[in-house]
């Protein structure tokens, strides 16, 4: 049998095998999911088709997060105000290292960097070239 | 009806070839219902959209084999370590379902025929198979599946050629028969 002829045999012969049935777990299983899906509504699905429950839940957190940083905004407590300070500290520090050390070489390194990447992504076609694709597989 | 009913239908009416269409591109029972069921709570995600239009089919059969050739990539050593280890389980509903439906002697040997192919594709090696089963039941042409496998032209037809010379010798078809 030739190519051709095998192509056509095997296309006929595959077309007509029955289809495999579901197995009778799968529509259990995927009912379960999606119950319990609806019950616990994605954030990816926007707050207008959650549950009047989780809505309520969503306006409640979010009403305790805007308090809570308008607290901390209009009068913050001492132990805010030290962090803030520290923060600040850190910050001033963080520049100086950045200024005195880093700063000069840093176009050196990614120059480096840039390099390196360069050059593993030759290597990786060549190899890929090399064994004509059977890595792909 | 509610949206849980609708959606139960909607499993119901399309369970079967997204079950088939996953089976055949992974060849594991197993698999291919973990991967009905991600496709199925996908549509559940926007079924406002899917649960009435002419498409869904389509879009099912385009997310199952998406998210197959997904699992494949990502899951192939430990799929093919597994494959060699339950394969006799995989093949006892097959034999089960040619039992239920034959009856007269030549629907028997058809049906025995037909559950050697089947079971024959599910054995290929998965770089076989997939772009067998993408040629032969998807009817896509041998460069949308070297696009879609990320592959050269070259290999898939190699492939495909190698797959159906291994379904050839399973089928036991004799040279120059046909």
């Amino acid at each position: 049998m030739d190519p051709v002829d095998l192509e056509r045999f095997l296309d006929r012969e595959l077309k007509a095998l029955p289809r495999p049935d579901a197995p009778q777990t799968l529509l259990p299983r995927v009912m379960a999911a999606a119950v319990r899906q609806a019950g616990n509504p994605s954030p990816a699905t926007g707050w207008s088709t959650w549950s009047a429950g989780w809505q309520a839940a969503g306006v409640a957190a979010l009403m305790f997060v805007v308090a809570g940083v308008g607290w901390l905004l209009s009068a913050p407590p001492e132990p805010v105000s030290d962090m803030t300070r520290t923060a600040g500290e850190t910050a001033a520090v963080m520049r100086l290292f950045w200024d005195v050390l880093l700063q000069p070489v840093v176009t050196y390194i990614f120059i480096l960097g840039l390099s390196l990447a360069l050059a593993c992504a030759a290597a990786w076609a060549a190899l890929e070239f090399a064994l004509g694709g059977a890595t792909q597989q | 009806m509610t949206d849980v009913a609708r959606f139960e239908a909607f499993v119901r009416e399309y369970q079967d070839m997204v079950f088939a269409t996953a089976v055949r591109l992974l060849g594991r029972a197993a698999d291919a219902e973990d991967i009905a069921q991600t496709a199925f709570m996908r549509a559940f995600e926007r079924f406002d959209e899917i649960g009435e239009s002419a498409t869904a089919a389509g879009w099912l059969k385009t997310v199952t084999t998406n998210l197959c050739l997904n699992h494949l990539s990502r899951y192939r050593a430990r799929w093919r370590f597994f494959s060699e280890m339950d394969g006799g389980r995989e093949t006892a509903g097959l034999e089960a379902r040619v039992a239920r439906l034959t009856s007269a002697p030549e629907e028997m040997e058809r049906a025995e025929t037909q559950e050697r192919l089947e079971r024959a594709l599910r054995r290929l090696p998965d770089h076989q198979r997939v772009p067998l089963v993408l040629f032969h039941f998807d009817e896509m042409p041998y460069q949308a599946i070297a696009d879609t496998l990320g592959v050269s032209l070259a290999k898939v037809k190699s492939d495909i050629h190698r797959g159906r010379e291994a379904l050839k010798q399973e089928l036991s078809i004799p040279h120059g028969s046909r």
